[in-house]
């Protein structure tokens, strides 16, 4: 009692002086401060951020865990702080001389910390109430209010108190503990991330705590062993602190106590972490061993699944199905043993083959399965399994890597969800096929692309019984028969789903389809927002999916769409070789728990700030047109494929794995994925690049424009042909690139495949054979060989040896383009143009061209200066048909060169060409055709005919060394900072051997960077380097073999020396001057020529440079070396190096 | 009361011997321990508000073993340190509240009576709810022997307290350590003041590097001075010699030169006149004279 009295004294005169302390008040009234800010705006009416407060319990979650990390470092400070103030003065003798034990006193000062931080989140946590309360639209979850604060401020607030304790007893010296403890902060803070699952993240700052209505956290046990991990280790650390106090103990009961915590808490910690890693650890080897399996059994011959039967009894956390299935053996060979897989999370009872008991070796998840006699091809067997179980997590995704698993999941930069792949649970149940809930014959995924997973196109049938109450869900009509729910498909699927919970369903019926929505009960937060839309509905919902498939020229594969939410938990990733995620199934749209992780799912925020902008443009709609619009931001940003679909990379140094930024809701598996399947043994990536063909021709190919435009100084077409310059695609596919390139090449690879069958058959007739094929094949496998006897038939050309040169050749094509002219041509009464160029393919292999014509005025090159950042990269067209009169492809052969003529009937302003797969860089340049010229009596010429293999851009008469040259070279390599090095941001390297500018940041080195602007045969780049002294030098050198008079020439871009933009179209240029909106500094480039009669320092002054070579004079020259110089002296932040050319005068 | 120290010994970590073999007992009262700077006043006192452990020998307070007892020895004492300054956030009487809660005291309404009664005792009513920090020197050593007594300490302990005290605050924290030998306690006053004894205490121990030289009354030491105390008139040259000789505790300016004050075994040829020693005489003869003759005693 005595000890308790003691104890609540201290802390409370020991809160007294933290409660005075302006550290404390300051603190305190600026995390107050921003987080009312951050919940006003989290909150607002009209700005709301619905993916974080769609789930109530994120407010308090949010708020606990921001204030949490600021005050881990408050707290630090005034714990050291303390000690310190203690030690100082003799003030703490006073009270160490009256009797009380140590532990009391320590105690009491910790309690007298923690009191005044609990106080500050106790206000917080009113804060965000009050705010919870008055906003309209947004849930109160009580007792979130409670866990939080118990999960995340109470561990790490004891961790934190105890071990500020612990460092400064043994360090004695304030500033050095707390380098020790901010350094150990920093460090968890910054590079903890989720290594060890979390085990290092005290504050709990990353480890996923978003809590389900249905599901809770997701993961209870660890979670909270996490957390009394570091309650225990704090426990430990505040007893040790007790017994290294320099105070005499009093109390020999009490000192025992200490020892007793100090190890108890410790040992207990120590087990918890223990146990925690080891757990963590054991997943991973299971996962790695599950891989090795899959690995050792890939070659096994597999059989197809015709049909599949299932009856699912769920009781409690686990399921009991019996799987009657027919399998066949579509092979050419006869099999004798073949493999199947089955979450190993289930018990097998018994398996029959054809009636007869059959033995079977389980292996994990894999089935071996041995048949008394072959089974010939064509043959089918019916196999029968009792099994019971729940799922094993770790079988799912096992292609993905650790470090991408481990990437955060959740709305904002706070806020962080568990990824679950599948669930089991009394009250809730979610398998998709990627649990492997049911047996699929073949292995899981292997350790590369070399296993695809097999598609197979299955009839299924499925009865399912579970508690009252509970709703299942499945693919298919569903009819209520006796306990049971039965779902009977209509089509063949390539996979089914089973999710059991408290659901209640609404039905929009479509002319053909029937919209489902299964929402968790209590979930419908939107229907009193959109209250009025319900009789416009089935009409806009219509159109939007005919809109659709007029774009893909697909349709929708299925009677009905069922869109059922999930809990916020349930996670799927991207694949490399599929478009779509376990978000969209088959029929089915899991979208997550009240639309946490969508945009726009905040439809009464939305529906103010539409209101407000509305009024703002004193624009009038009526109430329903206005719902309609919110409902259609909603259903294109989130389903749509090809709008809004940016992928964004970040630091293309550290080549992240970002590919979890494509739409993941997208429906485009419903129309093709899920539909169709091109199957392919010699190239089993081919589904994959016709998917990549087809979702870019209709997802408005912004992608190849936008994916590079980061930092990399190379797109994403780019980067995959500077891959494929390494290693044939199918060694790619083998090799250990990672997912994001390796996405790129079979995007490029795939686009160019089809892209060359589609100039073979001519845009006008392949798309509707090739749409044609697929509708014709839905839902089955539809062999390649098939397809290429179709086109041979149809288009009379074989395209194996293509195939294959495509697949396992190593060669690129690489093209040279120039000799660009335009000559208006008088035909009677018409005036029409003759566009002229040549190419040259010096290659070994043929390659493709694609060349886009702008006419007109319009054109991404019109306007000023040429249009920033939007690069006519990509391929913007919709499969329902290229318009030939800009859209032009040109197959080169080998080792030929041609002048290719097109007849135009309105004047072309610029032409860009995108040379695909191939050696070029950048893969997309554009030519303006500032003049026009005018021949008398010239016949146009459409077509193409041969000319002299072109290896050089360089006319008759001329030198010209390029950067890319061996006569080039630069000096004065100056050290970068060491900043720059540390973090080795944005250098070349191998693999990305070109950067992007900076004009921010220029480099101190020259730094060599492409563009379509800049001089070059192949590649055309330029070297950059920071403006300076003048010490950094480029210089160009030739050997003059005719000595004479030359004019001494220099390719300038004055656009892109002074912007640092890539800029595809420059059609707009005109004469090259200046356009809008530049900013006038004085750059100005030093060249100095050497020639016989000395050395000349020439200016140029970039406002006044053409774009394109520039003159520095006319020089005498002996049969000698000549050089020419360019140093970085400018008033412009950078100097760009391209070109230098030596024209022999008359 | 009473406390007993036998064979006590502190040997410091780097070797250095701060006390050596004291065998002391205090009984009630008040109690002085006079000695230089260094003599091991401090670390007696550390020893025995039990900051500091001793190496040798024990205390026993009212025959409980210091080391073995803290819990109940703690509960007996009072302690204001030398060095004594506060938390600047507390007001005066939340700090007093504060010694008065951990001095075991309760009752609210018993604790806020006794806070209110050390304010007026020590003079710091007006100032009871000014924060530490804004006290004047004298204030902050009343709050600091306010907090060291309430809650009725038996055992009061105050470190060399009146150091850099201007005289009237010496005097009138003289009178509050006087009040408390009323009471039934022991007050023990280590100072190097011998003023500060002189007034207060009726038995005393001088301390000289780590060993216990004396202890007894005030008045035995001065008695063991009389007849060594010498009054005389000297010229500023006389003055030069004397003080290369003798032990000159006092110099007043005359019209002959000097009157000055000097502490000897005898005078010799000079003309003095020998006067009544008080204890700051009886210090010096005690130290300077009897110590040095007897070195080899100690």
């Amino acid at each position: 009692m005595k000890t308790i009295r003691t104890i609540l004294t201290i802390a409370w005169f020991d809160m007294l002086i933290l409660f005075r302390s302006w550290f404390f008040r300051i603190f305190s009234g600026l995390v107050l401060l921003f987080l009312l800010v951050m919940n006003l705006a989290m909150m607002g009416e009209s700005s709301g951020n619905w993916g974080v407060i769609g789930i109530a319990s994120n407010i308090p979650y949010f708020n606990i865990l921001f204030l949490s990390i600021s005050q881990t470092f408050i707290a630090m400070f005034l714990a050291l702080d303390f000690l310190k103030r203690d030690k100082k003065l003799d003030t703490s003798e006073v009270i160490y001389t009256r009797s009380m034990s140590n532990w009391s006193y320590v105690w009491g000062k910790t309690i007298g910390i923690l009191g005044v931080f609990l106080v500050l989140n106790l206000l917080v946590l009113i804060l965000a109430l009050i705010i919870n309360l008055v906003s309209q639209n947004v849930a109160i979850d009580w007792l979130a209010y409670l866990y939080y604060p118990l999960l995340i401020t109470i561990p790490s607030l004891i961790f934190v108190l105890g071990l500020s304790f612990l460092v400064m007893s043994l360090v004695k010296n304030q500033a050095i503990a707390l380098v020790i403890l901010l350094g150990y902060t920093g460090l968890i803070l910054f590079f903890g991330k989720a290594h060890g699952d979390y085990v290092f993240d005290f504050i709990g700052n990353l480890i996923p705590m978003v809590h389900s209505d249905v599901t809770g956290f997701g993961y209870e046990g660890r979670l909270v062993l996490q957390r009394l991990i570091y309650l225990m280790l704090g426990l430990s650390f505040i007893s040790a602190s007790i017994l290294l106090l320099k105070r005499l103990p009093q109390s020999r009961v009490l000192s025992a106590t200490t020892w007793l915590m100090t190890f108890t808490f410790g040992i207990l910690a120590g087990a918890g972490i223990l146990y925690y890693t080891s757990t963590a650890s054991a997943d991973q080897k299971y996962r790695a061993d599950l891989i090795a399996l899959n690995d050792q059994h890939d070659n096994l011959p597999v059989l197809s699944l015709d049909q599949c039967d299932l009856t699912v009894d769920h009781k409690g956390d686990k399921l009991a199905i019996t799987a009657a299935m027919q399998l066949s053996n579509a092979t050419l060979n006869p099999i004798e043993n073949t493999v199947l897989n089955l979450n190993p999370g289930f018990k097998i009872n018994s398996l029959e083959i054809n009636g007869a008991k059959s033995t079977f070796e389980q292996k994990e998840h894999l089935l071996l399965l041995k048949f008394p006699g072959p089974l010939l091809p064509g043959d089918t067997i019916r196999l029968q399994m009792d099994y019971s179980g729940s799922v094993d997590e770790r079988v799912c995704y096992l292609d993905i890597k650790k470090e991408q698993a481990d990437e955060k999941w959740g709305p904002d930069f706070i806020v962080s969800i568990k990824k679950r792949f599948a669930i089991v649970e009394p009250n809730y149940v979610i398998v998709t096929p990627e649990s492997a809930w049911y047996p699929t014959p073949g292995v899981l995924h292997g350790s590369n692309l070399s296993v695809l997973p097999v598609w197979n196109f299955t009839t299924f049938n499925a009865k399912v019984k579970s508690a009252s109450g509970l709703q299942p869900i499945m693919q298919g009509p569903a009819e209520q028969e006796g306990d049971y729910w039965r779902f009977v498909p209509e089509n063949q699927l390539t996979g089914l789903t089973l999710i059991i919970g408290p659901y209640e369903s609404r039905t929009l019926n479509t002319e053909d389809v029937d919209f489902e929505l299964n929402i968790l009960k209590g979930h419908d937060y939107f229907s009193a927002v959109l209250d009025s839309v319900a009789d416009t509905l089935p009409r806009f919902v219509g159109d939007m999916k005919q809109d659709l498939e007029r774009r893909l020229g697909l349709s929708y594969a299925y009677p009905r769409l069922r869109i059922v939410e999930v809990p916020a938990q349930f996670y799927s990733y991207s694949r490399l070789w599929v478009k779509h995620r376990e978000f969209v199934q088959p029929e089915m749209l899991l979208v997550p728990e009240m639309g946490t992780m969508l945009s726009q799912a905040g439809f009464a925020q939305s529906y103010k700030m539409m209101e407000k902008r509305l009024k703002q443009s004193q624009e009038s709609l009526s109430e329903t047109e206005i719902q309609l619009r919110v409902l259609n931001n909603f259903l294109s940003t989130n389903f749509i494929p090809g709008t809004d679909d940016f992928r964004f990379r970040f630091n293309a140094g550290s080549r992240s794995v970002q590919l979890d930024n494509e739409k993941r809701y997208s429906v485009f598996p419903h129309f093709f994925t899920y539909v169709n399947y091109v199957g392919s043994k010699e190239y089993p990536i081919l589904n994959t690049a016709l998917e990549s063909y087809i979702s870019n021709t209709g997802e408005s190919g912004m992608m190849g424009g936008w994916g590079g435009m980061g930092i990399s100084g190379l797109n994403v077409s780019e980067q995959a042909n500077v891959d494929l310059q390494k290693k044939s695609f199918k060694d790619l596919l083998a090799s250990d690139l990672d997912n994001y390139n390796l996405r790129q090449v079979i995007d490029a690879k795939g686009r160019y495949f089809f892209t060359y069958l589609e100039a073979i058959a001519g845009s006008e007739e392949f798309m509707p054979f090739l749409l044609g094929e697929l509708q014709r094949n839905k839902h089955q496998v539809y062999d390649y060989s098939t397809f290429r006897e179709n086109f041979l038939e149809r288009f009379g050309y074989d395209m194996d040896e293509f195939a294959n040169e495509w697949y396992s050749g190593r060669q690129l094509p690489a093209f040279l383009v120039g000799n660009v002219r335009v000559i208006e041509v008088q035909q009677g009464d018409y005036t029409r143009y003759q566009l002229l160029f040549d190419v040259s393919n010096p290659s070994e292999t043929s390659g493709l061209l694609q060349i886009t014509l702008r006419a007109g005025r319009g054109g991404m090159g019109g306007g000023r200066g040429g249009g920033f950042g939007m690069r006519g990269g990509g391929s913007s067209f919709a499969l329902a048909g290229r318009d030939a009169n800009t859209e032009k492809f040109l197959i080169m052969p080998p080792n030929e060169a041609l002048q290719i003529g097109y007849v135009l009937d309105e004047q072309p302003r610029g032409m860009s060409v995108n040379t695909m797969v191939s050696t070029n860089l950048p893969v997309s340049v554009s030519f303006p055709f500032p003049e026009v010229e005018k021949v008398k009596g010239y016949t146009p010429f459409e077509g193409m005919r041969p000319i002299p293999m072109l290896l050089t851009m360089a006319g008759e008469g001329e030198i010209v060394i390029d950067n890319e040259d061996p006569g080039f070279s630069t000096t004065g390599k100056a050290a970068d900072s060491r900043l720059v090095r540390w973090f080795n941001i944005n250098k070349p390297t191998d693999d990305v051997p070109y950067v992007a500018m900076q004009m921010w940041r220029p480099p101190q080195n020259w730094t060599p960077i492409i563009q379509s602007g800049f001089y070059g045969d192949f590649v055309r780049s330029a070297l950059y380097v920071k403006s300076g002294d003048g010490t950094q030098v480029a210089e160009w050198r030739t050997i003059i073999q005719d000595p004479g008079y030359y004019e001494v020439m220099a390719y300038i871009n004055p656009m892109t020396a002074r912007m640092g933009i890539r800029m595809g179209g420059q059609g707009g240029r005109g004469g090259g001057g200046p356009g809008g909106g530049m900013p006038e500094i004085p750059d100005e480039y030093h060249f100095t020529v050497d020639h016989d009669e000395g050395q000349d320092e020439v200016v140029v002054a970039l406002k006044s440079a053409e774009t394109g070579w520039n003159s520095l004079g006319s020089f005498y020259f002996s049969a000698d070396t000549s050089r020419v110089e360019l140093n970085n002296k400018n008033s412009g932040r950078t100097v760009v190096a391209d070109a230098v050319k030596w024209v022999k005068q008359k | 009361m009473e406390i007993r120290i036998e064979n006590l010994d502190k040997i410091y970590k780097n070797g250095h011997k701060a006390l050596t073999d004291i065998n002391l007992t205090i009984e009630d009262g008040m109690f002085g321990l006079l000695g230089p700077n260094g003599a091991g006043k401090s670390t007696l006192m550390r020893i025995l508000v039990t900051l500091m452990k001793p190496s040798n020998g024990r205390v026993l307070v009212n025959g409980m073993d210091l080391q073995k007892h803290r819990k109940e020895v703690r509960a007996l004492l009072g302690y204001l340190p030398q060095d004594f300054r506060f938390f600047a956030k507390y007001r005066t009487w939340e700090f007093l509240d504060y010694s008065a809660r951990l001095a075991g005291l309760k009752n609210r309404a018993q604790r806020n009576q006794a806070v209110e009664q050390m304010l007026e005792q020590v003079g710091l009513y007006e100032a009871r709810d000014r924060r530490a920090g804004r006290l004047s020197g004298g204030m902050k050593r009343r709050l600091g022997i306010a907090q060291a007594i309430i809650g009725d300490p038996k055992i009061l302990i105050v470190d060399e307290p009146t150091t850099g005290l201007d005289p009237d605050e010496r005097i009138r924290f003289r009178n509050i350590l006087s009040k408390m030998t009323e009471k039934e306690m022991i007050v023990i006053l280590s100072t190097h003041i011998v003023g500060d004894i002189s007034s207060t205490c009726r038995s005393m121990a001088l301390l000289e590097k780590g060993k216990l030289v004396f202890v007894g009354a005030p008045d035995e030491l001065i008695d063991r001075s009389k007849g060594h105390v010498f009054q005389m008139t000297v010229s500023t040259k006389e003055f030069e010699e004397i003080k290369e000789k003798y032990n000159v505790i006092s110099t007043i300016p005359s019209v002959e030169g000097w009157d000055i004050q000097v502490v000897a075994e005898d005078t010799g040829d000079l003309p003095s006149t020998l006067i009544e020693p008080n204890l700051e005489h009886a210090y010096v003869y005690f130290m300077e004279l009897l110590l040095n003759k007897n070195k080899e005693l100690f």
